[in-house]
């Protein structure tokens, strides 16, 4: 019974809310196409895969809007390294991985450790991370064209059978389950969701709050890197401005997937599904002439949108445990 | 484990801090210049004084109610988008009536109702602030961008506050009402009650939503006078006019000394702040460095100082 209720009270909600904008916009051409989701698919599955490393960051009770400015830094080092210094891009890759992860590691260190709040450290990291973005090149962005191996990680697909799909959507997929299994199946899931109830309680039960913590934050801006490759690999570009409104739509897609911002829980399938929801209104105000603006504004509402259903989602469930 | 909330003012002991607490922050700010004046070529003359004293009055300004809204433990990202929207509201009516004070009085009417619908997703929605706060970044900034492209050449009469006097009037007015009103008035001791411990707020009775309210009301207004300073400064408005500035406005708060978990803050600790920002970013560009190379100092500053006073907190806690 708890748990019907449970997937009424938020698995259903993201449903409903991706089944509105889909039958919203489901008379505009071309909305359906194959060509337009495939394209769509490789886009979101960027966003997709910062969103997963985001709900498990919310489930802890923190935040993280730095994801965007590494994703940025990533790219621009690749072309910084790759293209200015000549290096092999592999090796370019794992250096700004690298990079990527000693931000999370300051995030990590600095909210874990130092017990400073994830909105001041994440503001500030995202200021760092977007500056050495520009500062590598003075804002230009460089050609990564001539590296067919690596474009190729975004523009591929994977047969598999019957269908082929692309390799951005499959390493969503595999970030998807790796997680899912992480967050349901391991101690560290565990220790994620009992220091988001109550970090307090979780301490005194001996759960190494910390540790947790900071490997949260690492395995996110990690994530972000990731992203920002795809985003390179896609665009065939190095730009410092990857990775621009990614905090925006991640951290929409994991609360309209029925994470709570308070933290304690992480719905990863939700996740997946306010990602699908992301996607869909983008294509349908795409398809429809609206200009980037607009986007952008109505990314704002359904950030607000998504807010407000959780606020009365916990209204609802905290209630329903009253009577 | 915050601090002593309501009654803390009253001691003598946190006063003491308190100018300890400024001490260090005005060394800082008087050894930055004296580097940024030897090292750097044309920074000291009288006109990039001016545009340094300037500066400090808009981020300082945007600070002085962003140091309300940290104190109650919440924080505004918008600040910089109400003053180029309200901003925007004002150059059109400039443009169209040439009139000077319908158009001003606009612009900080329109920035408190922008500030108030902070207020509404915060308190009524129950939006956590960073939540709603990045969304009005965005909607406010987006609707100023459509408002305005580009509006120069304002009039003539609105351009004094834009000068030396008029801006440092105008800051000094924020200021005064600001170290009065957080010191000196009810008002003020709630909005510290509320940030130290809401619960406890709550049961002394103080109106705590309220209070919080009127936090990013206020922190509206103060945009909407910076953008005042800003448009006349520039005698122009544009709809993406100093964006990304809440960086540098809660740079200043943060070095200022004002507690982002809340409940303790200092708006003379933001004005110093402000300051020390608006050296660092004239200084350096002055010097020829990277606009870009500000915006990753910005970064290192607040973690810098973020992580020293948690650092010292700790330390107090356990002495």
């Amino acid at each position: 019974m708890r748990l019907v209720r449970e997937i009424a009270k938020y698995r259903l909600g993201a449903v409903a809310v991706l089944i509105a904008v889909t039958i919203w916009f489901a008379r505009t051409p071309h909305f359906f196409e194959a060509e337009t989701l495939f394209g769509l698919t490789r886009q979101y599955a960027e966003i997709g895969i910062v969103a997963v490393g985001m709900t498990l960051v919310i489930a802890t009770g923190g935040i993280d809007i730095s994801v965007g400015g590494t994703a940025g830094m990533v790219s621009m080092l690749l072309g910084f390294l790759a293209v200015g210094h000549g290096w092999n891009i592999w090796a370019a890759l794992g250096a700004a991985m690298i990079c990527a992860l000693g931000i999370g590691a300051v995030n990590g260190f600095a909210i874990a450790r130092l017990g400073m709040e994830p909105v001041l450290v994440t503001l500030a990291t995202m200021s760092l991370t977007r500056g050495i973005a520009y500062v590598l090149t003075q804002g230009t962005s460089l050609s990564l064209y001539s590296y067919d191996s690596f474009r190729a990680i975004s523009s591929t697909d994977v047969a598999l059978p019957g269908v082929s799909v692309p390799t951005p959507a499959i390493i969503l997929l595999v970030t998807v389950a790796v997680a899912y299994v992480l967050l349901r199946q391991t101690v560290f899931g565990r220790q994620i969701l009992a220091l988001g109830q109550s970090e307090a309680a979780a301490k005194l039960a001996g759960i190494p709050v910390t540790r947790a913590k900071f490997q949260t934050y690492l395995l996110l801006s990690l994530l972000a890197g990731l992203a920002g490759a795809l985003i390179s690999s896609r665009s065939a570009t190095a730009f410092a401005d990857a990775g621009r409104n990614y905090e925006f739509e991640a951290i929409t897609a994991v609360v309209l997937g029925g994470t709570s911002l308070s933290g304690g829980e992480g719905s990863l399938i939700g996740t997946l599904i306010g990602v699908a929801t992301m996607a869909a209104l983008r294509n349908g105000l795409a398809l429809t002439g609206q200009s980037d603006l607009v986007r952008t504004q109505m990314l704002a509402v359904a950030l607000i949108a998504a807010v407000v259903i959780d606020n009365a989602r916990k209204k609802l469930i905290r209630g329903g445990s009253n009577t | 484990m915050k601090g002593n909330p309501a009654g803390a003012s009253s001691t003598s002991s946190p006063h003491r801090r308190a100018v300890l607490r400024e001490l260090p922050l005005l060394l800082l700010l008087a050894a930055l210049a004296a580097f940024f004046s030897l090292r750097v070529h044309g920074f000291s003359n009288a006109v990039n004084i001016g545009s340094i004293g300037r500066d400090t009055a808009i981020i300082g300004a945007m600070g002085i109610g962003m140091t309300f809204v940290v104190i109650t433990g919440g924080i505004d990202l918008s600040c910089a988008s109400i003053l180029a929207l309200s901003s925007s509201f004002m150059a059109i009516l400039m443009q169209r009536t040439g009139g000077i004070v319908f158009p001003v009085a606009v612009a900080l009417a329109s920035s408190v109702a922008l500030g108030a619908g902070n207020a509404f997703l915060v308190t009524v929605l129950e939006a956590p602030p960073i939540v709603a706060t990045l969304a009005t970044l965005s909607l406010y900034r987006v609707q100023a961008i459509q408002t305005v492209t580009l509006i120069s050449d304002l009039p003539a009469g609105f351009r004094a506050l834009g000068t030396g006097v008029g801006s440092f009037g105008l800051f000094a007015l924020a200021l005064a009402a600001g170290l009065a009103g957080l010191s000196r008035s009810s008002f003020g001791r709630h909005v510290l009650a509320v940030g130290g411990n809401l619960q406890a707020a709550r049961l002394a009775g103080v109106r705590v939503k309220r209070t919080i309210g009127w936090t990013y009301a206020i922190s509206g207004l103060c945009a909407g006078l910076a953008g005042l300073i800003a448009s006349a400064m520039l005698n122009s408005v544009q709809g993406n006019m100093l964006m990304g500035y809440e960086l540098d406005v809660i740079a200043a708060v943060v070095i200022g000394g004002t507690s982002i978990t809340g409940g303790r803050g200092s708006v003379l600790g933001t004005a110093a702040g402000a300051a020390i920002m608006a050296v660092l970013r004239n200084g350096l560009i002055v010097a020829g460095l990277d606009v870009y190379w500000y915006q990753a100092i910005i970064g290192v500053a607040i973690l810098v100082v973020g992580g020293a006073d948690k650092l010292a907190a700790r330390r107090m806690e356990a002495a």
